[in-house]
């Protein structure tokens, strides 16, 4: 599944390991948590952490987008 | 109860530049206006709060003619209005802070006194609003780029400022504040102008809303090359709070 970005520089972590630990409640500083570049307004992205979705489109800051079959 | 102590007063800035270490007391006045709305018939005085705050700040310490001390930050300064900034509360992450959107210097004082070292003080008076908020980035080197540890509010919020001061002395770099509902993704949520050489203060308002966890962002900029000895405040005041 594909999502538009909506809000300047959304950034998160991609590492499966680092989003288990963080899913488990430990408390990782930011700067090690190896986030992905900031995106802009208008990227498409394909990478955001599973459990992130919900609250991102509940709160504007990413679409889904729509997938043309042809 | 919470005690501070004089060792906790972590920082006190004017346009980017640290005076703590000069500093022997500082008195921040705040004070609502009023009128006196007693009438014929009335044996108690009466006020009433006509709806203006107002603030002041007197500072004194000693004298330093050191680059980018007290004397260098408050020999030229008045009738100049800088923003202000403080903590009472130690060095820690997530620590209240005090800003000054703007205070206008009223008067520099230098104060030679037989068998005494020499003395300076200064005072301030407010040109904006005056407000607490949570530390992001306590005034320090910014000994490396990246995001730096994220400060959890518990809820979150509508509206707020943001605050930098900086001290660099050359290069220019990214500043910006960022706000995440779940401590995993996060988004831009003040971006300040770019610091470059130099020092400065700046305020930024937002009327969105504000995320329950905030953290700082700084990058280079390479315009004119990577910042050097760089030392920054960033706080963050909510104005509201939402479930």
């Amino acid at each position: 599944m594909k999502y538009r970005v909506l809000v300047d520089g959304l950034t998160y972590p991609t590492d499966p390991r680092i989003l288990r630990r963080l899913a488990a409640g430990e408390q990782i500083p930011l700067g090690k948590r190896g986030m992905c570049e900031p995106h802009p307004i208008g990227d498409i992205v394909d990478d955001l952490p599973r459990g992130s979705i919900a609250g991102l489109i509940a709160a504007g800051w990413v679409e889904p987008v729509e997938e043309v079959v042809g | 109860m919470t005690k501070y102590g004089s060792d906790q007063c972590s920082f006190f800035l004017v346009a980017g530049l640290d005076v703590v270490g000069t500093l022997t007391e500082f008195e921040d006045r705040r004070e609502a206006r009023t009128e006196e709305t007693h009438t014929l018939g009335d044996a108690w005085a009466e006020h009433s709060f006509v709806g203006v705050r107002e603030g002041e700040i007197t500072q004194s310490g000693f004298y330093d003619d050191d680059a980018g001390s007290v004397h260098d930050v408050l020999s030229s300064g008045p009738g100049a209005t800088n923003v202000l900034s403080y903590c009472l509360e130690g060095t820690a992450t997530g620590k209240n802070f005090v800003g000054w959107a703007g205070g206008v210097q009223v008067n520099y004082h230098r104060i030679a006194e037989r068998d005494a070292l020499t003395k300076a003080k200064a005072s301030y008076k407010g040109n904006g609003p005056i407000e607490q908020g949570k530390t992001l980035f306590p005034y320090k080197a910014v000994g490396s780029t990246g995001r730096k540890n994220t400060v959890d509010n518990l809820v979150s919020s509508t509206g707020g400022a943001g605050y930098l001061q900086y001290n660099a002395s050359a290069g220019e770099c990214n500043v910006r504040i960022l706000h995440s509902s779940n401590d995993v993704a996060f988004a831009d949520l003040i971006v300040f102008t770019k610091p470059a050489s130099g020092h400065a203060g700046e305020r930024i308002t937002t009327t969105g809303s504000i995320k329950r966890y905030t953290a700082v962002d700084f990058t280079t900029a390479s315009a004119t090359g990577t910042i050097a000895a760089l030392n920054a405040f960033v706080g963050l005041v909510r104005t509201s709070s939402a479930p």
